[in-house]
């Protein structure tokens, strides 16, 4: 409901502009505000995002092109998949589904356990801690969240914890999935706006330390609130053990994202690397087995074809509004209306937080960015740090009540069951502190483009 | 097991689907072992097949036309259905109908396009810039197989869905062309670290 509110907020003053004369008159308004309509319409009957993109595209490329555009479909849409970036998609898919299946988590979660459970809020910290972890191999929120909320959950049965903590805890952990690298977010923002992948991953290495010492903050001021008597006192054989048990996940954590950091590789040679690792990893625990290998690739293939449909359907209307310059015309529009920059990227911010109650975090960007970016350069922001921002905003989508998907996943994860208000509740000081970094990074862009 | 008017003939070709899935998959496999070696050969024994970052291409949109109709069986392609799933049985199977319908649309013209692609690498005797000068109709064509697949199976299961709709079986529409949602996800990823039990819906 606010989205709808927002994009109609949004064309009231885009018309008002021009009534006032001070918007182009050129733009061609009845096609504009008929398309607009037709993907409220499409996406409100739950037509698959794919199709729906494509057939914008189609509809779009009848009413406004006078080429036989059909004719470059083939080849635009064979040019962008086979692009060697966009290999490293899948490849990283592939590193989680056997990093996934050769059963990393519990052991990782009880060696960082072993390190944090005296401070104060204790064995919160752990699940921070070891999503932030856990998602340096994983790119996606929804897994993250799932993998260590069945590992952590056990865990917290008949403790002391609040459950409120400790489920908003877990769900503020999953949505650092995507924004800690290596993300499938950035490569797609990456492919749609030819920036740099290596140049996004370091530009979210400021925020996402940003966002996970401001959930460790929320920890702290809990747990001072609410004393609780320390976890018992790790021996050192047992810190020693767990050091050990975390060096197989750490080492390929630095092979990855080492290789990247330091351009000795790009980011899809280090995504290749990663799998042979992952698959070195699985067979050092002995888990390497042919179903394994036989459900990761499945699986994998059912991940990249998802977003494979996607991303042929996006391509597709890009080449058509592209080709009739709708996003250049919509950006000088945005550029000349009589409001600062700021103001222009509040709107935008929020329309993100708006659309993300609702819609996929993926189909989010892949439908937004073609039409948003050339207005985010027009108003002079730099494209690296609003990949990061728009990444955040995905992320900070997922956890928002009342519609967030991590929410749900780890309400129905958790035992013994309670109201969905636990989960609400609990999660708001993590959301509010994940919003707070978003307007740090508004007012210091620094954060993110310090190392770039 | 998803209900169907069509009898074995969609389940079929499901099944086909999930297994050209597999081979999808297999090739992102291939297209890691070619990217590791040439790195190594490039590093270690200074010699590069010069042809990775094609192949790698290839088998990436190989991978993802085979994978198409596995998808579909699978039910996973992404639908924003918040507000279809609020609607009352029926009109929920015609709004789950003209998606279809629109996928059908989608579908055909990526096979069109891809058909018309084909046809000029063939006409032009095109290759690629690669150190195999390999012929771009071969990976083209192998690429559109894929789409036809796809499409043929949505054709399939909008035939299906049209079928049961006109047959009054809307709770059975449901099952074949409800999406998969996040709960999903969460329960998929649950299964592969064997933690399925934790999952209670």
């Amino acid at each position: 409901m606010i989205a709808i509110v927002f994009i109609f907020g949004v064309i009231g003053a885009f018309i008002y502009a021009t009534i006032v004369g001070a918007g182009p008159a050129h733009l061609p308004w009845a096609e504009a505000i008929m398309l607009i309509g037709l993907f409220l319409a499409f996406f409100g009957a739950g037509v698959h995002v794919g199709a729906a993109l494509g057939c914008l595209g189609l509809v779009a490329g009848f009413l406004l092109s006078e080429r036989p555009f059909w004719l470059y479909i083939g080849q635009t849409l064979w040019t962008t998949n086979t692009n060697f970036v966009l290999v490293s998609v899948p490849l990283f898919l592939l590193m989680g589904e056997i990093m996934l299946r050769a059963g990393l988590s519990n052991r990782l979660y009880s060696a960082m356990g072993v390190w944090l459970n005296r401070f104060p809020g204790g064995l919160l910290h752990t699940n921070i801690a070891s999503c932030a972890v856990f998602s340096a191999i994983s790119g996606s929120s929804v897994a993250t969240a799932a993998t260590m909320g069945s590992v952590a959950l056990p865990y917290f049965r008949g403790t002391h914890h609040n459950p409120r903590m400790v489920l908003g805890s877990l769900a503020a952990g999953g949505a650092l999935g995507n924004l800690i690298p290596p993300g499938i977010t950035f490569i797609v923002y990456a492919l749609i706006t030819e920036t740099s992948v290596g140049a996004l991953y370091v530009a979210a290495i400021g925020p996402a330390l940003l966002v996970v010492a401001l959930f460790a903050l929320v920890i702290i001021v809990h747990g001072f609130r609410h004393p609780a008597p320390a976890g018992p006192r790790a021996t050192s054989a047992q810190k020693w053990q767990s050091l050990l048990d975390l060096i197989p996940t750490l080492l390929l954590m630095g092979l990855v994202l080492g290789t990247i950091y330091t351009g000795v590789a790009t980011p899809t040679e280090s995504a290749a690397f990663g799998v042979v690792g992952a698959l070195l990893l699985g067979a050092w625990e002995r888990k390497l087995s042919w179903p394994l290998l036989r459900d990761s690739l499945s699986g994998t293939a059912l991940a990249t074809s998802m977003i494979g449909l996607i991303l042929l359907g996006a391509y597709l209307l890009n080449f058509v509004l592209s080709s009739v310059g709708v996003p250049q015309a919509l950006a000088s529009a945005v550029g000349s209306l009589p409001f600062p920059p700021w103001v222009l990227m509040l709107f935008i911010i929020g329309f993100y937080i708006a659309l993300g109650t609702f819609m996929e975090g993926f189909s989010m960007i892949v439908t937004t960015i073609p039409v948003i970016f050339p207005l985010v350069k027009a108003l002079g922001y730099d494209p690296i740090w609003f990949g990061v921002i728009v990444t955040m905003l995905v992320e900070i989508a997922m956890i928002s009540p009342p519609d967030g998907t991590i929410l749900y996943v780890l309400q129905g994860m958790r035992q013994p069951p309670g109201p969905i208000e636990d989960v609400f509740v609990g999660v708001m000081p993590f959301l509010a502190v994940y919003i707070f970094a978003v307007f740090l990074l508004l007012w210091q862009p620094g954060i993110a483009m310090w190392l770039v | 097991m998803e209900p169907s008017a069509l009898g074995p003939l969609r389940r079929i070709a499901d099944r086909v689907a999930l297994v050209l899935m597999f081979f999808g998959g297999s090739l992102f496999l291939a297209a890691t072992l070619l990217i590791v070696g040439d790195v190594i050969a490039r590093n270690f024994f200074g010699f590069s097949t010069r042809s990775t970052i094609e192949l790698s291409g290839y088998f990436l949109a190989i991978g993802i036309s085979w994978s198409l109709a596995g998808v579909l069986a699978r039910r996973a392609h992404i639908r924003v259905d918040l507000l279809v799933r609020k609607l009352p049985v029926a009109p929920r199977a015609v709004a789950h109908l003209m998606a279809f319908v629109l996928l059908c649309i989608f579908a055909g013209f990526l096979g069109y396009g891809a058909w018309l692609l084909v046809d000029e690498s063939l006409m032009f005797n095109a290759t690629d810039i690669s150190a195999l000068r390999a012929p771009l109709w071969i990976p083209q064509a192998l690429w559109a197989g894929g789409l036809f697949f796809f499409l043929f199976c949505v054709l399939l299961r909008t035939l299906d869905i049209l079928l049961l709709t006109l047959a009054g079986r809307f709770e059975d529409v449901d099952r074949v062309a409800g999406a998969r949602n996040d709960m999903d996800e969460a329960e998929e990823t649950l299964e592969a670290i064997g933690a399925r039990e934790a999952l209670r819906r």
